[in-house]
């Protein structure tokens, strides 16, 4: 991977002694894995336009409709929040800040204490000829590559689950629901398929999206 | 209902399975009068869809009666004639 690809584009100045973001010659640079870290950069095309698209973000109470196993996120001031994500029976709470916040254009954020060390920033670029808006978000974790290997073959890498979420994102932001095939029936499924649901992360549940009625259908 | 399943590459099966219910708003049950394959079922009978599971049930092709529709769909009724998103995507 060149390292241009590794920039981390638009990002302002982070503090020098930040535990999560290193900072070359005015840039951001996402760590080497080898740092004990993860990061993950992707984007998604979404027909809507970016304003909506941003306060859809910045709702963070709602997160939990549309961001794999959070369960919980309370605001705790006006950059601040706190986070709860449950994994079958782990629970980690970590509390979060905003860093950098431009309506309709982009948000900074990053862990300032709890049980997860991560940093991550969503830009809304509008799409060329009324296209929607251009979803692109860059994020980093704390982690060795033992964790991250143990998080893929167990349930969900860090990196896999942000692709997933902006995923549900633009589901939820298009159509208001998040389709879901969970519950739905299938045939009988041998040891392999049992151990490929497990990789894939198909045992992890589908967000709610906005409607109650998913919610119950979903843990049917 | 029965349904062809995706048991390993180059093996399928017709097993009985639970009818399907509506988990989202937007969700629309039908019930399959005439079914076709796609070129595209190939792929997954070939074994080149790494994600497909023992178990998972095949096809996209049919045209069916609407049995049951989720409380968003304000353009489909029970007894009215359905077809795959598929069809009505070739038709725009």
């Amino acid at each position: 991977m060149s390292d241009a690809f590794r920039e981390k584009p638009n990002a302002e100045r982070l503090p020098l002694s930040s535990s999560a973001a290193i900072i070359v010659d005015g840039r951001y640079q996402p760590p080497q894995d080898k740092d004990g870290k993860i990061w993950i950069r992707t984007s998604a095309l979404v027909n809507a336009d970016p304003d909506r698209l941003y306060r859809m973000w910045r709702e963070v109470e709602k997160a939990p409709l549309w961001q794999e196993q959070i369960t919980q996120v309370i605001r705790t001031g006006d950059a601040t929040s706190q986070w709860t994500m449950r994994s079958g029976d782990k629970v980690i709470v970590w509390d979060s800040q905003i860093l950098a916040d431009q309506p309709a254009r982009r948000i900074v954020w990053r862990s300032i204490g709890g049980d997860s060390d991560n940093a991550g920033e969503v830009i809304f670029d509008l799409a060329l000829g009324g296209r929607g808006t251009i979803v692109t978000v860059l994020q980093e974790f704390r982690m060795g590559k033992l964790a991250s290997a143990w998080e893929t073959l167990t349930g969900r890498n860090p990196k896999q689950a942000v692709i997933e979420n902006l995923r549900h994102f633009k589901a939820l932001a298009e159509t208001g629901e998040i389709p879901r095939t969970e519950g739905q029936p299938h045939g009988p499924r041998g040891t392999v398929a049992d151990m490929k649901r497990s990789i894939y992360g198909e045992k992890i549940a589908t967000p709610p999206g906005e409607s109650q009625a998913a919610s119950i259908g979903g843990r049917q | 209902m029965k349904a062809l399943c995706w048991m390993g590459t180059g093996k399928v099966e017709v097993h009985n399975v639970a009818d399907p219910t509506l988990l989202n708003p937007h969700d629309a049950i039908i019930k399959v009068t005439r079914t076709a394959i796609c070129g595209s079922d190939l792929h997954l009978f070939d074994g080149f869809i790494p994600t497909m599971e023992e178990g998972d049930i095949l096809g996209h092709e049919f045209m069916g009666i609407v049995e049951e529709t989720g409380k968003e769909v304000s353009n489909l009724r029970r007894g009215a004639c359905g077809r795959s998103i598929y069809d009505c995507l070739w038709q725009l």
